[in-house]
């Protein structure tokens, strides 16, 4: 590499440089570095000179409009949390996210695009249906976090783009039940055996509504919980303790652990049913939207 | 690549490889030994350093991270006042004991108090936790970063 690197001024320029030759983008660098340190089993070593973007200030922005939620990719996740108006949902995922030191260089774009399985904001952002955009030197295209995320640190950005914006739809002020649950050997800086996101509305009739559920570190790639949401979709909180069982039964057709370093497939999809179980069955029945407490 | 930044007050101007680790820059460039590396891969906090005020490792910041940036090390911290207080603390609580992990939990504690002149346990615990002492068992840690900022609030 030779010290070649490119550190742009404008994004203009970060997406021409991108267009041009073979470039590797470089946001906070906080999995990066861990991965070339020396003593890494297999350090890596980049294939093309890093493209450096996480300075761009035309990246690093919050606004809250009308119908959504636009996130500029380069924002640090110190930031996103720090600013009004972010769902209590993704805070709780931030808070739980590696540690202070992290969160102020790590950005929302590079837990995206590195495409961990155990990434500590995709679930949430599964769950919600973000959408992002891919942008290049001659125009943008918007796709669904679902649909950007192929495999473990794979993803359909061409060669030419950049993610620039993560959105999140219109959410309603309505109270939402939100519960994320992070499993992992230490408090701070743990990567996670599985992870867990849970929503839903609960009308005063106790009639479930919106119920969002995705896991991370569970199968190739953050998993939507789709069947079993469409079997607790409508009904009663009443319910829950006769379709948990189902419920958690669907969810485990969804998964696909695997044995790593940090965890085993039993254990992971143990962990997952029992959690899911107990969200069902016990958070969400006694869940009232005045709790305003921050339920963890 | 050429970098420029801001070093415990002063300008530097200085080459590096874009994705050298600023704690290398630091220690072996710049003959600055405060932050230590302890994990080398961002758990620790030893390397822990200020960028435009806020806490980072230096162990995973790439130096093209810090173009235009202001670093303070333990090095320019220990010239100000607040510095004063905490060391006071630390010493008055016997939260030091082999000392490696001290300039990251002194930086880490101006964080801390930095955003929360009256923090709370929780809020002094969650600020502490990217930092790892094998020590102390972190609660003299804890009261003396209490006490830094009581000290901190009464001057």
């Amino acid at each position: 590499m030779n010290g070649r690197a490119f550190r742009p001024a404008t994004l203009a320029e970060a997406l021409t440089i991108r267009g041009g030759e073979a470039v590797r983008p470089v946001a906070g660098g906080t999995d990066l570095m861990v991965a070339r340190r020396r003593h890494a089993p297999a350090p890596v070593r980049l294939d093309a000179p890093p493209l450096f973007i996480a300075h761009l200030s035309e990246l690093r922005y919050v606004r809250l409009d009308g119908d959504r939620t636009a996130v500029g990719a380069a924002t640090t996740l110190h930031d996103l949390a720090d600013s009004p108006g972010i769902d209590p949902g993704l805070k709780k995922a931030i808070r739980w996210f590696a540690s202070p030191a992290i969160r102020n260089v790590a950005t929302i774009g590079g837990n995206i695009c590195n495409a961990s399985p155990a990434a500590d904001l995709l679930p949430y952002l599964v769950a919600v249906d973000a959408t992002l955009v891919l942008q290049d030197a001659g125009g943008a295209r918007e796709v669904a976090v679902r649909e950007f995320i192929t495999g473990p640190g794979r993803h359909v950005l061409t060669d030419a783009e950049l993610l620039t914006e993560v959105r999140f739809p219109a959410r309603d002020p309505v109270p939402r039940f939100r519960f994320y649950r992070k499993v992992a050997p230490r408090r701070s800086n743990a990567l996670s055996k599985l992870s867990l996101y849970v929503e839903a509305r609960v009308e005063p009739n106790a009639t479930i509504r919106e119920l969002r559920m995705a896991a991370g570190a569970i199968a190739p790639t953050v998993v939507r919980f789709d069947e079993a949401e469409r079997i607790v979709e409508a009904q009663s909180t009443a319910a829950l303790g006769r379709l948990a069982g189902d419920a958690v039964q669907a969810c485990m057709r969804a998964m696909n652990p695997i044995d790593d370093q940090r965890s085993t497939a039993a254990y992971r999809m143990s962990a997952t049913c029992r959690l899911i179980r107990r969200v069902l069955e016990h958070d969400l029945p006694s869940w009232r939207c005045h709790d305003r407490s921050d339920h963890t | 690549m050429t970098i420029e930044f801001r070093l415990n007050g002063s300008q530097v101007t200085m080459r590096a490889e874009p994705l050298a680790r600023l704690l290398d820059v630091l220690r072996d460039d710049l003959r600055l030994t405060g932050a230590k590396e302890g994990c080398g891969e961002g758990e620790c906090g030893a390397c822990a350093v200020l960028v435009n005020g806020r806490i980072v490792n230096a162990c995973i910041t790439p130096a093209a991270a810090v173009v235009g940036t202001e670093v303070t090390t333990i090095e320019g911290y220990r010239g100000t006042r607040r510095y004063a207080v905490i060391e006071q603390a630390f010493v008055d609580t016997g939260a030091v004991q082999c000392g490696f992990c001290t300039p990251g939990i002194v930086m880490a504690t101006e964080a801390i108090l930095a955003e929360h002149a009256d923090p709370t346990d929780d809020e002094i615990r969650h600020g502490l936790s990217g930092n790892l002492c094998r020590c102390t068992g972190y609660a003299t840690i804890v009261e003396a970063v209490a006490l830094a900022g009581r000290r901190l609030r009464e001057r």
